[in-house]
């Protein structure tokens, strides 16, 4: 080895790296529960929904173990700018995926309070929404750990497809209730999944706007006036 | 002499190939974590990269280098240490940190049996390297002092040649072919990151040298008798902050081969390059003895230390 | 608006510190005071360039070539040169610095490292008071040492008697130098596991030797101006030739050791020696002589002073590689 080719901080850049991948894992648990739960929705799948449904303390387990490594990482590798703003975006990221993991608990949770009751009508509009949604997941997820300010700004806009997605399914669910008071219950519930769906692209805006955060240092809310700025004033900290 | 030799070759011929493992993540954690992924057919793109990074293989042994065990010291009257006792892993980093004169470097120099320099010193228990008490009576200082090599807060090399300087150590220990000093010389400048600064100058003085240079001239100078375990005395409070940071990846890199301790006064260095951190204080303003607080891993030192002392100092409250 | 003065009383001392006059009256001290050390300074210079002026000019209208190599005329005569005492002061200080050296930095290196022992503070209470010891006194113990039991003056006599007056002066640099040696410099090779020895004689003394050196050249220079310890020890003599001796014995055959015999048991003179005889007597001659010898004493100790700092100097340029 050369002194020229010795690198300051390479031991914090690799472990910053390997918390990365953390993330990622972290990121495609969810993104399995996610899928996997509405799946077992629209079949039906007991089985499977209560193995998510159980699995979910995998998820929680790892989160802690993420926030954990990175605390660790903040408390000894004194990082600054960049690094810690990365470090801190990881410890949001990292909450935001959990709770999306929640969801995909709370899916689950649905399709077993249901139990044998068949479903109101035939999922179409709801795995819809989750493509949607984990389809953004993931690239939102690609944008954060590649720091690609761009692709975070633009993922938000899709959110809108998402919304009018649940509008539908919610418009033709409550059309259906008055149409025929006994699928209340069951009708009801398919409402509750397809929020949970709306609120995980919501989490996913999120994760956008810690990723501008991370390139930019700029906090900006993606999702109400579309790229307005916050600027925060460290300076009266 | 012929022994010393025999170990000398020994050693050479089995130098361990490096590999770079980081430090912090435990890997059967990500193993089991990359499984569950890899039981569903949809993996993302990035996780198939971090699969790949598990292949790296854990460090195989962890075993206590040095054990201290009960250890006290005098000097003349004044008991300076007093009944310390920690356990060392091997090929991994241990700093010692502490307020100043809490005898960090006294346990430090402990280790190698520097302190015998200082008249009237007395020592109570044991230092047990690889199982084998350092202060029994009649123990050869000399071996000791090989297996345990040290580097100083300053840099100080010798007045003489670059080559001399890390040939200095070996030609103590009777080498004296030609052909097996080059190479000694050359793995020694390698392995502290210095060969190809100064390969074509080999023969001029070490003082010539940058501070930087000098202390790596150092760390050379203390490998070039392949020592098992490095003691390193605020070796970076000379340097310029990017000179230290690259120490410290140094650090990284030798620790592979050799098992090291660390003093420092920089608490934050302490938390960047080691694996495990000794906190140690004064017991009283009074008798001013030198005690150890707290012994644990880096990461819980500085995120969740145990004793109160030992968080006031981490976060600044004292010392 | 209120300035800062009005606002904080206290300011208003400092800012006073920062008018005009202050300054000037600073200014004007520190000229004065430059002039007084620039006077003072001229002043300590004088003696100095006026010794070695006058030695210049009285001594170098006497100065030739064959005042150094020719051996002296008989009393009375012109001419001749004082080659006997050039060759007695090398010889004289050569075999000072060879029987006081060794001995001195052995003693100088238990000094350094032990102070607080009986032996230790012994050593530094001898060298200060010998060094405190009148040079006559010296001379005598020489005679009554070697002069006494060998029965006759001789170049091994004047050699002691210079050794024991250079001997504290070697022997308190090299302690010294020895001490201003970093610490860690034998940290390090102890850490290596070298012996204490080994570490002083190959890493302390290699430190230390440009302090050591000029110790050294200190106490040579000393004894080699000193006349008094040679008066009842080297004694004198004109006849002195080691050309002459070397030859003889070359073409005896006698062999090296009978040569160096020869060379130290007989008497010798040395420069000062010569001087001082040459100066108290009656012949301008002589006197004069005496003069020439003094400039070439002079010559002589400032070019062994100037060649070992250039040595050093290149030495030390090439350790620090600058």
């Amino acid at each position: 080895m050369e002194w020229d080719e010795i690198m300051p901080r390479e031991t914090f850049e690799r472990e910053l790296q390997e918390l990365k991948y953390q993330l990622l894992i972290l990121g495609s648990m969810v993104e399995q529960a996610v899928r996997e739960a509405v799946e077992a929705l629209k079949r039906r799948d007991l089985e499977v929904a209560r193995r998510i449904y159980d699995g979910d303390q995998n998820i929680n387990e790892k989160r802690y173990e993420i926030e954990q490594n990175c605390l660790i990482l903040i408390a000894t590798q004194q990082p600054m700018a960049r690094d810690l703003r990365m470090l801190a975006a990881i410890l949001e990221v990292n909450t935001e995926l959990e709770r999306i993991g929640d969801y995909a608990k709370g899916i689950c949770k649905i399709n077993l309070m249901l139990g044998s009751e068949p479903l109101v009508k035939p999922l179409i509009d709801i795995p819809r929404m989750a493509d949607l949604g984990l389809d953004m997941l993931h690239r939102a997820l690609g944008a954060f750990v590649s720091g690609d300010a761009d692709v975070a700004r633009a993922i938000p806009e899709e959110d809108d497809k998402v919304d009018e997605l649940y509008n539908r399914v919610y418009n033709d669910l409550l059309t259906m209730m008055f149409a025929d008071p006994t699928i209340i219950h069951g009708a009801n519930y398919l409402i509750w999944a397809a929020h949970n769906l709306e609120r995980l692209a919501d989490r996913v805006t999120n994760i956008c706007e810690r990723t501008v955060f991370l390139v930019t240092g700029e906090i900006i809310e993606l999702d109400l006036a579309k790229g307005k700025k916050i600027e925060p004033d460290f300076a009266d900290v | 002499m012929d022994m010393f030799l025999d170990m000398f070759m020994w050693h050479h011929q089995n130098k361990k190939t490096q590999n770079n493992f980081p430090s912090l993540i435990d890997y059967s954690v990500v193993e089991t974590a990359s499984n569950e992924v890899k039981k569903s057919n949809n993996l993302p793109f990035l996780v198939t990269r971090a699969q790949e990074d598990v292949s790296v293989s854990l460090p195989s042994e962890n075993f206590y280098k040095a054990s201290i065990r009960d250890f006290s010291l005098y000097y003349g009257k004044f008991k300076a240490l007093s009944n310390i006792s920690m356990d060392i892993l091997s090929n991994k980093i241990t700093a010692i940190i502490g307020p100043s004169g809490c005898g960090k470097s006294t346990l430090l120099r402990s280790l190698n049996r520097m302190n015998d320099l200082v008249p009237n010193t007395h020592t109570e228990g044991e230092v047990l390297l690889d199982g084998t008490n350092i202060y029994t009576p009649g123990v050869d200082i000399v071996g000791v002092r090989r297996r345990v090599g040290m580097v100083f807060q300053r840099p100080n090399p010798f007045p003489k040649t670059i080559y001399d300087n890390i040939a200095y150590g070996p030609r103590l220990y009777g080498l004296r072919r030609r052909s097996l000093l080059d190479e000694i010389v050359e793995q020694s400048l390698q392995q502290a990151a210095l060969w190809e600064e100064v390969k074509d100058k080999l023969n001029q003085s070490g003082m010539a040298l940058s501070g930087g240079q000098q202390q790596r001239l150092c760390i050379a100078r203390a490998l070039a008798v392949q020592p098992e375990v490095i003691l390193m005395d605020e070796p970076a409070s000379a340097l310029d902050p990017v000179a230290t940071l690259k120490i410290e990846e140094l650090m990284q890199t030798l620790k592979t081969d050799y098992t090291i301790v660390i003093v420092t006064h920089n608490m934050q260095q302490a938390a960047r390059v080691s694996d495990y951190t000794a906190f140690m204080m004064i017991d009283s303003p009074q008798t001013r003895t030198g005690i150890l607080v707290e012994y644990e891993a880096t990461s819980q030192v500085f995120t969740n230390p145990k004793n109160k002392q030992t968080e006031d100092y981490v976060t600044g409250r004292f010392g | 608006m209120t300035s800062t003065a009005e606002m904080y009383p206290e300011k208003r001392l400092i800012a006073s510190y920062h008018t005009r006059t202050g300054y000037t009256r600073r200014k004007i001290t520190n000229v004065g005071m430059l002039i007084i050390t620039g006077i003072l300074t001229f002043l300590a210079l004088v003696p100095l360039v006026w010794i070695i002026g006058y030695v210049i000019y009285k001594g170098g209208q006497y100065i030739s070539l064959d005042f150094f190599t020719q051996m002296p005329k008989p009393l009375g005569m012109e001419g001749g040169g004082v080659l006997h005492a050039i060759e007695g002061t090398v010889i004289l200080t050569l075999l000072g610095g060879i029987i006081s050296i060794p001995p001195a930095i052995l003693a100088a290196i238990y000094a350094a490292y032990h102070p607080n022992t009986i032996l230790g503070i012994a050593v530094r209470f001898g060298t200060d008071v010998l060094s405190g010891v009148p040079s006559i006194v010296v001379g005598l113990f020489g005679y009554a040492l070697v002069v006494k039991t060998q029965g006759h003056y001789s170049a091994l006599a004047g050699g002691i008697a210079l050794a024991i007056i250079m001997f504290p002066t070697i022997v308190r640099t090299t302690e010294e130098m020895i001490k201003l040696t970093p610490h860690t410099l034998r940290e390090g090779s102890l850490a290596l596991g070298a012996p204490e020895w080994k570490t002083t004689l190959s890493v302390t003394l290699v430190a230390a030797s440009n302090g050591i050196v000029t110790g050294i050249l200190l106490g040579l220079a000393r004894a080699s101006g000193e006349t008094a310890p040679l008066l009842f020890t080297a004694l004198g003599n004109e006849n002195y030739e080691i050309g002459k001796i070397i030859s003889s014995g070359v073409a005896n055959r006698t062999g090296i050791m009978a040569i160096l015999t020869r060379i130290f048991e007989q008497p010798v003179d040395s420069l000062p020696l010569t001087l001082w005889k040459y100066a108290q007597q009656p012949y301008p001659e002589r006197i004069n002589q005496s003069w020439a010898a003094a400039l070439i004493l002079m010559i002589l100790i400032l070019t062994l002073n100037i060649a070992t700092r250039l040595w050093m100097q290149r030495r030390m340029s090439r350790l620090q590689g600058r």
